[in-house]
């Protein structure tokens, strides 16, 4: 192994490695312009702290001098107009779950030369992302992906769809990390409802090859043609029309519902979050004016208890929990999902429990919408594609004991081509196989309706979400095992009445 | 449905003889019940479309 050179006193910005200790704001301390953190710590960087000790995180790499695209865009919008000289740069910080010490990450640098790939992927599996610490005094943290806390719970599975794929490049080094990304509003040019379309964005808009919007982008999109409280800089918030202007701006729909009711709020989320488009809510205190937004990112169902609906199951009646962005606390918060009387009404709310350390008690809000950002292409809302999965889940469950009160619906959109590449694993016949991949046409996205039994998915249903109405766009009906024969002849007929294909 | 009607059906799709026609509208008419049955859940749901005034003037800060 070749030797290492050390850290020479003259290579100023070069990287560090330490230990990482359990406090993140040990490696803020000496951040230009955060002098007095210690006796104003954000909440964030405590919840960040408690976030990475339980990844498991052992060390951290610092590279000192890191152009960020968002903070650039943020110091030319706005700190570069203050009287006060903000830096240009910022602080990055990213954390391994492995021991590591300068002069080992510095003889992994150097063994890259003989098998880069290698010392990637080994550097890969221990990494757990990165923290962009700006130079703005309580607001330092800025662009942050993390890996999802990956707890095991027998009674619960979590699904973190909206989560993507991030390349990391550090020390010439290509490293990857899934996530999704937020940062903490800075007050200046973000606010909450900027930052949860932000981290939406994140996710979405590279699937469409639309470039993500920085803060600042949004900022400025959001308040180029409706103004709701005056001045923009410093951002004062957004109403409901700019958040949809914002997102429009970006080249996405933003798909706007009401609640109505915890059944089907529950619904709705976790069709769009199981798709992976992330969801801003809008959030409001009873007795305050003002409201709050986050980035709903996960979901937590239970494993058992399903609901009955009519004669069939609704996966949706299991969700118990969200994890959302919150920008004043963190990224993947658990939020539990509750029903909360207010005026007389039973309205869905959300309880946000912070941290131990914040001192603060579990917050309350009430849902106030929910507003999806989703590729333009997908006309059909998840209400509209759940009415069609009604209809067949409660057609199938009437088919016979076999299925009666055992028939669960699941809906969510999928990209086609996806959908065709999972299909190959799903054991149809050679004939079923070769006309759903080539004689099918399926729309960009389809909204799957997947009915399953007993654990296994039993029937899908491919519905073309360039349609509005689920009646006009049911493109075919998939087996997707043995099913009883009269009830292949059932579904059968039901695709041909909807001109669509029956595959198995 | 029953084992006539799966025969009837399986001798033949383009064959439309009267028993699968009969086949065809049982199942049409099994369709249009599990349809009018969640009905009212569809209903509900949909009150996810009406926006309030209230809700669209929220400020989110």
């Amino acid at each position: 192994m070749a030797v290492a050179p050390s850290a020479s006193e003259g290579q100023r910005g070069a990287l560090r490695v330490l230990p990482y200790g359990g406090d993140l704001g040990a490696f803020l301390g000496d951040t230009p312009r955060l002098a007095y953190l210690e006796s104003e710590r954000p909440c964030q960087v405590a919840y960040l702290s408690t976030y990475l000790t339980e990844l498991g995180c052992q060390s951290v790499v610092e590279e000192p001098r890191y152009i960020d695209r968002d903070y650039v865009d943020d110091v030319a919008l706005y700190y570069s107009r203050s009287l006060r000289t903000y830096p240009n740069y910022c602080k990055r910080l990213h954390f391994f779950c492995e021991p590591l010490s300068d002069e080992e990450f510095r003889s992994r640098i150097c063994a890259a030369a003989g098998d880069r790939q290698a010392i990637e992927s080994a550097l890969t599996r221990t990494y757990l992302g990165f923290v962009v610490v700006r130079p703005l005094p309580a607001h330092p943290i800025g662009r942050t992906v993390l890996s999802v806390h990956a707890t095991s719970d027998p009674e619960f599975k979590r699904l973190f769809p909206c989560t993507r794929a991030y390349v990391v490049h550090l020390a010439g080094l290509s490293l990857e990390i899934a996530g999704l990304a937020f940062q903490q509003q800075d007050q200046g040019v973000s606010a909450c409802a900027m930052t949860a379309i932000w981290s939406a964005s994140h996710r979405i808009a590279p699937q469409e090859d639309l470039r993500v919007p920085t803060a600042a982008e949004i900022n400025q999109s959001a308040s180029r043609y409706i103004m709701t409280s005056g001045r923009t800089l410093p951002s004062d918030g957004l109403g409901l029309h700019q958040v949809c202007e914002a997102i429009r701006a970006i080249g996405l729909a933003p798909a706007m519902i009401a609640p109505s009711g915890l059944k089907n709020d529950r619904r709705q989320i976790l069709t769009y979050v199981r798709s992976g488009f992330p969801a801003v809510l809008a959030l409001r205190n009873p007795g305050r004016t003002e409201g709050h937004a986050v980035c709903c990112v996960g979901a937590k169902l239970r494993n058992a208890d399903l609901a009955d609906t009519l004669s069939f199951k609704d996966i949706a009646s299991s969700l118990d929990a969200i994890y959302i962005h919150d920008d004043r606390l963190g990224p993947y918060a658990a939020a539990q999902l509750f029903e909360k009387e207010h005026d007389g009404q039973l309205l869905t709310a959300l309880r946000i429990k912070w941290p131990d350390h914040c001192q603060a008690p579990p917050e309350e809000f009430l849902l106030s919408a929910m507003i999806v950002p989703v590729p333009v292409k997908v006309r059909m809302s998840g209400a509209r594609l759940r009415e069609g999965g009604m209809w067949i889940a409660e057609f199938v469950a009437r088919s016979g004991d076999e299925f009666k009160g055992k028939v669960v619906l699941d809906t969510w959109f999928e990209k086609a081509t996806d959908y065709r590449t999972r299909a190959f694993g799903f054991g149809l016949s050679d004939e079923g196989l070769c006309t759903l991949q080539s004689a099918v046409k399926l729309s960009r996205y389809v909204g799957l309706i997947e009915l399953s039994a007993n654990g296994t998915p039993c029937v899908d249903v491919l519905v073309d979400v360039t349609e509005i109405k689920p009646n006009m766009a049911i493109l075919a009906m998939i087996a997707r095992r043995s099913l009883p024969g009269d009830l292949v002849v059932s579904l059968r007929g039901v695709a041909e009445g909807f001109s669509a294909a029956f595959l198995q | 449905m029953n084992d006539s009607d799966i025969s009837v059906i399986a001798a033949g799709d383009t064959v439309q003889s009267e028993e699968s026609k009969q086949v065809r509208a049982r199942i049409e008419e099994a369709f249009r019940q599990a349809r009018e049955a969640v009905q009212s859940e569809v209903q509900d749901e949909r009150r996810g479309e009406l926006f309030t005034f209230e809700m669209m003037n929220l400020r989110l800060v």
